[in-house]
């Protein structure tokens, strides 16, 4: 997000929050936070901030929001969070995520338009909220995956009841700059920022005790100055088994096929169900897709299981989940890491530099994940979290911060999570 | 028998015979403004976890006893099958969804009425033994 959007952002939040404090008829506010450490046994970065030397980077953030109610079909909601910037690795941020005006025309619609959350997953709503969730982090191969989850524009429910359980469909449409990070073991940290417009609809099924949702979601992304993306990168075969990957328009060879976007087809499926009396099961399971047949389109698979027991005030977990590129994407990265273009040839360092920086932009993942944790209740507004994590990394994982010019693999990291969450 | 024996006996008298007055205390009945039509068990629940906003076309404004207060827990336990912790997590989540913020508190009885007479469209919980003769009585277990 950039300064000028943020701070455009918070003007309409405080003129829509003034105009409504003004002919409220009730309003109220709360705030959230957690306060978390985070450390590994890796010299190397994971998931952005984790390392042996630790952080309070990686979970913590604080957040206020306002409701005001004009009647009872009418009101609006106004979120301003404090986290880690999403453009810069060592500044803090404020983000809105809530802002809109919502509409209840009666019992079973409900409308909102302006800037909200989309309707991913199971906690895709909540997920800076930490007292709504036993998990001391949500699992990063499932919720890490969307480096924002919020859109400026329109949002519809309707809902239907039959005894204790309710059925609704969320569709939405909208779109939201996203914020992106790429890690290049060549030129380290990159933060940019394309377009994005959303659309999609969620099922959701929620009973006495279990929730469950499936949902399917398209996702347009765009450059931020509407240039063409590359899409297919052909191979420069320069004889005797040698060659490389044309990434760049500088170098020789046919033309980079390119494209004025990219698509994302994502499919979630969701369900969070008590098994038995404290006895808790939650699992979902996303698959994202590009249409066609691009080199460059991105295709991953992840998901996670987890069962949760609550005995009085602690609620003991263990999760596993897994995250994997497929078909294109995995093949591309693979075959762009495999590129050892030989040292008498011309300008050899700069095509294996580019081999390798291309190879890193794909982002590629193939991740495992073991968690055992708990949480517990202190009060019926505060959770405290511990977690141990154990990752083990694939073929490679865009998570990582490769030192070197060799990407991590097939190794395994140990994270240790304390978390404080509270709301009031 | 001392004097302290005594008071020891009383006391554990006392405390066998809490849970009958707990029984005699009146049931907790829900109460509308003028304008709300009779409701049922199903819709009080849906109204005070804001699924329902309207009652056969007229808007409902719910108003609960701010947390902590004898009445509201009973009225928790009996209408909504919930403990306070539950229903403030419920409210949590749905705050922070977007689904909206949870019904008005008033910190007493004197309020509560106040705001049932003056407000169309209001609904609350009352001891019945705290009803005036003129309440619309719209739910009774």
């Amino acid at each position: 997000m950039t300064v000028r959007s943020m701070v455009s952002g918070m003007v309409a939040s405080g003129l829509l929050m003034a105009g409504g404090l003004a002919c409220a008829q009730e309003w109220s506010g709360s705030a959230y936070g957690t306060v978390g450490y985070t450390v590994s046994d890796r010299s190397y970065r994971y998931l952005r901030f984790i390392d042996d030397q630790g952080t309070v980077r990686k979970d913590s953030v604080l957040g206020g929001q306002v409701d005001v109610r004009f009647n009872p079909q009418w009101a609006a909601t106004v979120q301003v969070k404090v986290a880690p910037s999403m453009a810069d690795e060592a500044k803090w941020g404020v983000n809105v995520p809530w802002a809109f005006v919502s509409w209840r025309p009666g019992n079973d619609w409900l409308v909102r338009a302006g800037r909200q959350r989309l309707p991913l997953y199971l906690n895709s709503e909540s997920v800076d909220v930490g007292q709504t969730y036993d998990f001391a982090r949500l699992p990063q191969h499932f919720y890490g995956l969307m480096p924002s989850n919020e859109f400026g524009g329109l949002y519809a429910s309707r809902s239907w009841t039959q005894g204790n359980d309710e059925l609704s469909v969320d569709a939405y449409g909208g779109e939201s700059s996203l914020p992106l990070r790429a890690y290049t073991r060549d030129g380290g940290i990159d933060h940019f920022s394309d377009d994005g417009r959303y659309s999609g609809l969620a099922l959701t099924l929620r009973q006495p005790t279990a929730t469950w949702r499936v949902g399917a979601h398209r996702f347009l992304i765009l450059k931020k100055d509407r240039t063409d993306m590359g899409a297919n990168f052909p191979y420069v075969d320069t004889g005797f088994g040698t060659g490389y990957y044309k990434v760049d328009d500088r170098m020789p060879g046919p033309d980079i096929g390119r494209a004025s976007h990219k698509t994302i087809h994502v499919f979630t499926l969701g369900a969070d169900v008590e098994l038995a009396p404290a006895w808790r099961m939650v699992s979902e399971i996303v698959r994202s897709q590009s249409p066609g047949h691009a080199d460059a389109n991105w295709s991953t698979i992840s998901g996670y299981l987890a069962l949760f027991h609550r005995m009085e005030r602690f609620t003991p977990y263990v999760s596993f989940s897994r995250l994997k590129s497929m078909g294109t994407m995995a093949r591309l990265s693979e075959a762009l890491d495999n590129v050892n273009y030989p040292a008498y040839m011309p300008s050899s360092a700069l095509v294996n530099q580019a081999q390798r920086v291309a190879a890193d932009y794909v982002g590629a993942m193939d991740e495992t994940a073991w968690a055992v944790g708990t949480s517990l209740a202190i009060t019926s507004q505060s959770k405290l979290k511990f977690e141990w994590m154990r990752t083990e990394i694939g073929k490679r994982s865009a998570y990582v911060d490769s030192p070197g010019l060799q990407a991590v693999r097939q190794q395994h990291i140990n994270v240790l999570t304390a978390n404080f969450s509270f709301v009031y | 028998m001392t004097r302290r024996s005594l008071w020891c006996s009383l006391i554990f008298l006392l405390m066998q015979l809490a849970p009958w007055c707990a029984a005699w205390a009146g049931a907790v009945v829900v109460v509308g403004h003028a304008n709300v039509h009779k409701i049922d068990a199903s819709t009080v629940q849906r109204i005070y976890t804001g699924k329902v906003i309207e009652v056969d076309g007229v808007p409902v404004q719910p108003v609960n006893l701010k947390p902590g207060q004898v009445l509201r827990q009973r009225f928790l336990n009996d209408h909504l099958q919930q403990t306070e912790d539950a229903y403030t997590g419920y409210w949590t989540v749905r705050r922070y969804i977007g689904k909206g913020a949870p019904p008005r508190e008033l910190g007493t009885v004197a309020e509560v009425l106040q705001f049932v007479q003056s407000t169309p469209g209001a609904v609350a919980y009352l001891d019945e033994a705290d009803v005036p003769p003129s309440a619309n009585v719209v739910y009774k277990k």
